[in-house]
């Protein structure tokens, strides 16, 4: 049975939509949130900026091409019947399309508990809603939706041990403990995305991957001591204490501090002088990562 | 160090708003400032970024639709914000498919009003 606790107030009211049959969306409230489409009680569609969409899934992983995408969503636009079209068109057939929307609505609720659900609102559906492009039809079970994500949610518990939460950001291990001959394709995916920067949502977003997929990968790559845990944002300038805590505790500028006004010529007169500041800030340091991923999209492209 | 509070706002930005991948602070007129980037070319998207600004305002004077807000490209892949920071710089935000535009624009707010307060001139000193 799903423990309340892994989905919080979303969990009794989608069930609480089933009984009522309910037709409309459910806003979850959350960082980020998202959103439950439901028809009759039955969900046939989510979405959140946290995992990625049918579109990301279908586009990312090389299923489909952008240009096949983009025609048969164009025509399929005024009937709203983009499955029907990607069938005709030999892109996707109809178990292709069934399989890839229970893939985002499932990982979509995953991500939603991931983050935590502080409340969720209904907005019953108006005449003129619009649908989403690829909805699941008849829609998937709630229940059968809560007992798979409450599946995850305490996978996702076990992988905190290891260091991996939806915020953490990856990096390659510094000393690999074992070596393995033959990654999965998906892990060649992962370990190629991963530098330091990325939360397992943008490993997702830039493979083509379900997040849920993309975390149980990470965590197994991280208990082989191929991958390992990130610093966090700022970490680096994180030992300078309150000072750099981040926009609530960001450091005052001291006047006259980077002694710029004793290193620079006398200011022509009439020119730009905010400008002439800006420029006069110290020379652009190299950001994190930036030389470890070159040619990476073309990767997440496959 | 001024550049060290704002490369601070960008790392915080894009900790707290989901799929912001890159950012960068630069003058109004393109010159990089300071930039948060793991694939495009810092200087690069400054510049570009400063002409899509200029064309941005130059179309909202000429529609009458009032002060620009900012500047939204959206691509197959993802998104690119621009925000001007007073009249003097510009924050570019990149952002993949699943952006959260509509958080970003609420948080990107305050940054840029703090990135104001970091940038701008100061007082001068007596001579």
């Amino acid at each position: 049975m799903t423990a309340p606790e892994d989905t919080g107030p979303l969990g009794p009211e989608l069930l609480r939509c089933h009984r009522e049959n309910f037709t409309g969306l459910l806003h979850v409230d959350g960082t980020p949130g998202g959103s439950l489409c439901l028809r009759d009680g039955r969900v046939i569609a989510a979405a959140t900026p946290a995992a990625p969409g049918p579109e990301v899934l279908l586009l990312r992983s090389g299923r489909v091409t952008e240009q096949e995408w983009t025609s048969a969503y164009d025509s399929a636009l005024p009937s709203g019947r983009l499955a029907a079209e990607l069938a005709e068109r030999g892109v996707l057939g109809a178990a292709g399309v069934e399989a890839l929307c229970l893939l985002a609505i499932a990982d979509a609720t995953f991500a939603l508990a991931a983050h935590g659900v502080r409340a969720v609102l209904r907005e019953p559906a108006r005449p003129d809603t619009l649908p989403p492009p690829l909805p699941l039809l008849p829609g998937m079970d709630p229940a059968r939706l809560l007992r798979e994500t409450s599946r995850r949610v305490r996978a996702l518990a076990g992988w905190a041990d290891l260091g991996v939460t939806v915020r953490v950001r990856p990096r390659p291990a510094t000393t690999v403990r074992t070596h393995r001959i033959a990654p999965d394709r998906i892990q060649r995916v992962i370990v190629g995305a991963v530098n330091g920067r990325r939360t397992p949502r943008d490993i997702a977003f830039a493979a083509g991957r379900g997040l849920y997929v993309v975390m149980r990968e990470i965590a197994r790559l991280t208990e082989e001591g191929v991958l390992e845990p990130g610093a966090p944002l700022g970490g680096a300038s994180a030992s300078d204490g309150a000072e750099t805590e981040g926009p609530g505790g960001l450091p005052r500028r001291r006047r006259g501090a980077s002694m710029i006004n004793e290193m620079l010529p006398r200011p022509r007169v009439g020119g730009p002088l905010k400008l002439r500041r800006l420029r006069a800030l110290p020379p652009l340091q190299p950001s994190v990562g930036s030389e470890e991923e070159n040619g990476e999209k073309k990767e997440g492209g496959e | 160090m001024s550049y060290e509070a704002v490369l601070a706002e960008l790392l915080a930005l894009r900790e707290q708003v989901t799929g912001v991948t890159e950012t960068a602070v630069a003058a109004v007129d393109g010159l990089l400032v300071a930039a948060d980037t793991e694939i495009v070319r810092p200087e690069v998207i400054s510049a570009l970024a400063a002409a899509a600004l200029g064309l941005g305002k130059r179309t909202g004077y000429e529609t009458g639709l009032g002060d620009l807000r900012e500047v939204v490209i959206r691509c197959g892949r993802g998104h690119v914000v621009v925000y001007s920071i007073r009249d003097e710089g510009l924050l570019v935000v990149v952002g993949d498919e699943g952006l959260d535009v509509a958080r970003l624009h609420v948080v990107s707010r305050k940054t840029v009003e703090r990135l104001a307060g970091l940038l701008v001139e100061e007082t001068p000193r007596p001579a």
